[in-house]
């Protein structure tokens, strides 16, 4: 369970994120949507310990996480997809997943057994995970000859790694073609089904309606409407606010 | 001919020296991204603390306030030049953590010229501009001069070398230098998935320092004498230049590079000191730093990823199914039975 209590967040005068507040269930997913501007993406980024919220706390599993670098947060079971992939271009794909399996670090290579023993479990995952994401074939590939809608994967996949309870996801449709949106979707839909929770930023309707079983509407720094995803999108601020953003 | 065989056998001594300390930058710059550009300040406290643990009392010109050597075991000597490096680098790189590539360049440039200045004024520990003299070779039992010790001076060398690479190779095939690969490509991504970029930017400096400071002790029992002017900038160009020739990345292209580029700056010397007159010496001496210059342009320009790129599949967990899979087109296969 992920909770946001009031969440508060300044650059400069303004108020990216004025007090929201939400709950990303485990097993769920759960959308976050809004006009340009609203204040999503900065809360996102509250979440996956990009940014530091002024006031108010972040809470996963009943711990705070206020102040836990991002760097740790894979560890502590909550992941987090970029809006734009990064994969590591120069990196096999095999490899780019393998980044968030355990490195240890440089005293690691003091215990070569158990370096290779951790090295072979992971990549045995590493390959059932392209397995799953239609990505096998590819995996000795540098990732960068990945389409977009196969970097969206890469990134899944490698957060996937960790065995991640919770995964923020940004836009995970935006700039994939509609057969690997699809896949996205059922990919989506399978990992909730295995209790993992999801929380994604998303402005394609179709695929937040199709996909989401909670749905948060913020405008302007604030929750304005949650429910679900029928709901929200015929309550009749959350409309204004995207007329009003479109005018 | 046993001049001509002489001199390759020192040839070769030392263009290995040179390899140990590119080995070292491809962890810093290969794998990790680190711009550093302070090589020769890192390889000058290898040399000088392995010259003051090492040489004999006596060794420089006694003075007020003089430190004499301590007169320990060579690989005393050897193993304490690599954890002064690695600790000092440890130190630069927490120093200059916030600071990317260009800024940290500065920094470590900056580091290396007052180390340099260090060396050439701590008269009292250091020797001043003298240096130090009376360094002993490893197996110091067969003296200085004549083809014997020159081998043996090989064979240390050849031995020390190999160890290095095969250690930095252990350490690098694997999850660290994976690591290291990711956070160089993008930071973020990499600390998003684990990665903490810190310690393993410190972690990578230090491990390439020591490759360092290897490569300086052994310089200094090689020739038995260091002074503040063989750690000035221009060997931080020449160890760069034999990276970027040989292949970033690759531990087998800083051994190609190396032999490359030192060939290439002895060759010109060679020449220059034939076909200029002794009166243009000086200039001779810039010419070669021209020669390597060229290069390293000529090597971007026709090999940019060196005489010896990085292979495809650098972790040494990986390397073993892959291989047997077939190259094509489609890619790999799916490597479960």
């Amino acid at each position: 369970m992920l909770e946001v209590h009031d969440a508060v967040i300044r650059f400069g005068g303004v108020a990216a994120v004025d007090g929201a507040s939400l709950t990303a269930p485990p097993g769920s997913i759960t959308g976050l949507i809004g006009p340009n501007g609203a204040g999503k993406t900065t809360l996102f980024n509250l979440v996956a310990g990009a940014l530091r919220p002024l006031a108010g706390e972040i809470r996963f599993e009943g711990r705070s996480l206020t102040g836990m670098p991002a760097a740790s947060r894979l560890a502590f079971g909550l992941a987090r997809t970029f809006q734009i992939p990064r994969p590591f271009p120069e990196l096999s794909v095999l490899e780019n997943l393998m980044v968030a399996g355990p490195h240890g670090g440089l005293l690691a290579a003091l215990a070569p057994a158990r370096t290779r023993a951790r090295e072979l479990a992971a990549r045995v995952r590493a390959e059932e995970i392209l397995a799953r994401l239609d990505l096998a074939a590819l995996m000795g590939e540098p990732a960068r000859v990945l389409s977009g809608g196969q970097r969206k994967l890469l990134e899944l996949g490698r957060v996937l790694m960790a065995r991640p309870r919770m995964i923020l996801l940004d836009e995970p449709a935006a700039g994939v073609s509609p057969v690997l949106l699809e896949t996205i979707g059922r990919i989506l839909a399978q990992l909730r089904d295995e209790g993992i929770g999801l929380l994604m930023v998303e402005h394609n309707m179709a695929f937040v309606t199709g996909l989401c079983d909670r749905v948060y509407a913020m405008e302007s720094g604030r929750v304005i409407a949650e429910g679900s995803p029928r709901a929200v999108l015929a309550d009749t601020r959350v409309a204004e606010s995207y007329l009003g953003a479109a005018v | 001919m046993i001049g001509l065989l002489s001199y390759l056998v020192f040839f070769v001594t030392e263009a290995l020296v040179n390899f140990i300390a590119v080995l070292g930058l491809n962890v810093q710059w290969g794998f990790a991204g680190l711009f550093n550009v302070g090589v020769a300040g890192f390889i000058g406290i290898g040399a000088y603390v392995s010259a003051l643990l090492t040489a004999p009392p006596w060794y420089g010109p006694p003075g007020p306030g003089h430190v004499g050597g301590l007169g320990l075991p060579v690989l005393v000597g050897w193993l304490g030049a690599m954890l002064a490096a690695a600790g000092a680098a440890a130190v630069v790189a927490l120093a200059t953590l916030r600071l990317r590539a260009d800024y940290l360049a500065i920094g470590t440039f900056g580091i290396a010229v007052a180390l340099q200045e260090l060396a050439a004024n701590a008269q009292g520990l250091t020797g001043g501009p003298f240096g130090i003299a009376f360094i002993p070779h490893l197996l110091a039992f067969v003296p200085p001069g004549g083809l014997v010790r020159g081998l043996l001076d090989l064979a240390t060398t050849a031995v020390a070398a190999g160890a290095a690479w095969f250690a930095i190779d252990r350490v690098t095939a694997g999850p660290f230098g994976r690591a290291l690969r990711a956070l160089a490509q993008d930071e973020a991504a990499a600390a998003s998935l684990g990665c903490e970029p810190r310690r393993l930017r410190i972690q990578a400096m230090a491990l390439g320092a020591a490759a360092m400071g290897l490569a300086g002790a052994v310089q200094a029992s090689l020739i038995g004498y260091i002074a503040p002017d063989n750690f000035v900038p221009v060997l931080t160009f020449q160890i760069w230049a034999m990276l970027v020739v040989g292949g970033m990345g690759s531990h087998r292209g800083a051994l190609v590079g190396a032999f490359a580029v030192w060939g290439l700056w002895s060759a010109a010397g060679a020449l220059f000191a034939v076909v200029l007159p002794a009166s243009m010496a000086t200039g001779g001496a810039s010419l070669r730093i021209v020669a390597i210059g060229v290069a390293i342009a000529a090597s971007l320009l026709l090999r940019p990823r060196g005489l010896s790129p990085p292979g495809r599949i650098v972790s040494r967990f990986l390397r073993e199914r892959l291989k047997t899979s077939r190259p094509g087109r489609g890619g790999l296969p799916p490597a479960r039975r």
